[in-house]
């Protein structure tokens, strides 16, 4: 599955959080989402987009694989808007 | 060529004009007490609306007569048959066609604004509606500089554009705030523009508690005000327009407080050139 971010009106990234603004909705994000976002600018694997965060955050919750962790994150942002994926 | 007229008001809001034609068998009445309201914000008399790019034009009809009223409201007046009604809605076009107008040009926040006139500093104190806006200037504008008390328009080198429109004071048993002529209380009328000095959220208490500021982590601020912003999206890469509106005050800060005056000591700091003088005269 590749995944990328839709079209922002801005991003604004403040050490590891950001706020993003798309539409009329302003969202705070986290670490990890702002990394997913700042990273899918252009499409990119989930695969290749899950290495990156393992990488940078380390390893997740033991029994969750890194492409399983990733997937549930970027599930989060599709259901908010600002991820689409093919 | 005169546009204003007795029955033609020209009201100036953030930089842009609104007119406002006034009928109805109440008109002169209407007139008047509009003039008297919104007095820190006419325009003089001769003043050419038409030479303007960022004027509207509105209609305020008080009238007896339901079908009046019902004819005024179908073309899209402000009507009622009670004044403090079509005052209380007028205030309510005039702010709204005001804002807009700069759509896209200014940082409109919802926020109330007193300035010291010595220092040039203003401090905005950010609230969404019924958060405590205008008894924050009521009780702490005296002597100071009453910028407004519902929309603090900030310029792109972070100048406030004053707008001593009405105080809009809520009313007990009636659904509606009265429209209150600012000269009636001891505020000093705005020149303008004002350097943003210092900006608050203002966060009261239902308990008694010391009054303290609480800094906002930005990316906290930067939300808090894009959710009290208008047409934010409309300007270009807004939310770094609403960080650097934070920086340029210094910081963002929450204000907890139980009744306004007992922030009197922090505003003094904030924003008036010798503090501990204004204090002692307190």
């Amino acid at each position: 599955m590749k995944v990328r971010h839709i079209t922002l009106l801005d991003h604004l990234v403040e050490g590891d959080e950001s706020v993003v603004m798309f539409g009329a909705q302003v969202v705070h994000l986290s670490a990890i989402p702002t990394a997913i976002l700042e990273a899918s600018t252009e499409w990119v694997d989930l695969k290749d987009l899950a290495k990156m965060l393992e990488q940078r955050f380390g390893t997740p919750e033991a029994g969750v694989g890194a492409e399983a962790a990733t997937g549930r994150i970027v599930g989060e942002l599709t259901q908010l808007g600002l991820i689409e994926h093919v | 060529m005169r546009v204003a007229s007795a029955r033609t008001l020209a009201i100036r809001t953030f930089g842009g004009h609104v007119l406002v034609d006034v009928g109805g068998s109440h008109a002169d009445r209407t007139a008047e007490a509009v003039r008297d309201a919104w007095a820190w914000c006419l325009d003089p008399d001769d003043f050419d609306h038409r030479q303007q790019s960022l004027s509207s034009r509105l209609e305020a009809v008080l009238d007896d007569d339901p079908s009046v009223v019902a004819a005024a409201l179908e073309r899209g007046a402000v009507a009622a048959s009670d004044l403090d009604t079509v005052l209380h809605l007028l205030t309510q076009a005039i702010t709204v066609a005001g804002i807009d107008l700069q759509a896209g040009r200014l940082l409109m926040l919802h926020a109330a604004a007193v300035a010291d006139r010595e220092s040039g500093c203003a401090l905005a104190v950010v609230a969404p509606a019924g958060g405590g806006k205008t008894t924050f200037v009521r009780s702490l504008g005296e002597d100071r500089v009453y910028v407004t008390d519902e929309t603090v328009a900030l310029t792109g080198d972070h100048l406030i554009v004053p707008y001593p429109k009405p105080l809009s004071i809520h009313t007990p048993g009636l659904n509606l705030k009265r429209q209150i002529d600012p000269r009636r209380f001891h505020f000093l009328q705005p020149g303008g523009p004002y350097e943003l000095g210092a900006l608050w959220t203002l966060n009261r208490t239902a308990y008694p508690t010391p009054a303290r500021l609480e800094r906002i982590p930005t990316l906290e601020g930067v939300t808090t005000l894009a959710s009290q912003t208008s047409y934010l999206a409309m300007l270009p890469r807004p939310l770094h327009r609403l960080a650097a509106t934070i920086a340029a005050a210094g910081g963002m800060y929450r204000a907890v407080y139980h009744e306004a005056n007992d922030l009197r000591e922090l505003v003094a700091q904030a924003i008036d050139p010798n503090p501990s003088a204004s204090q002692a005269g307190t």
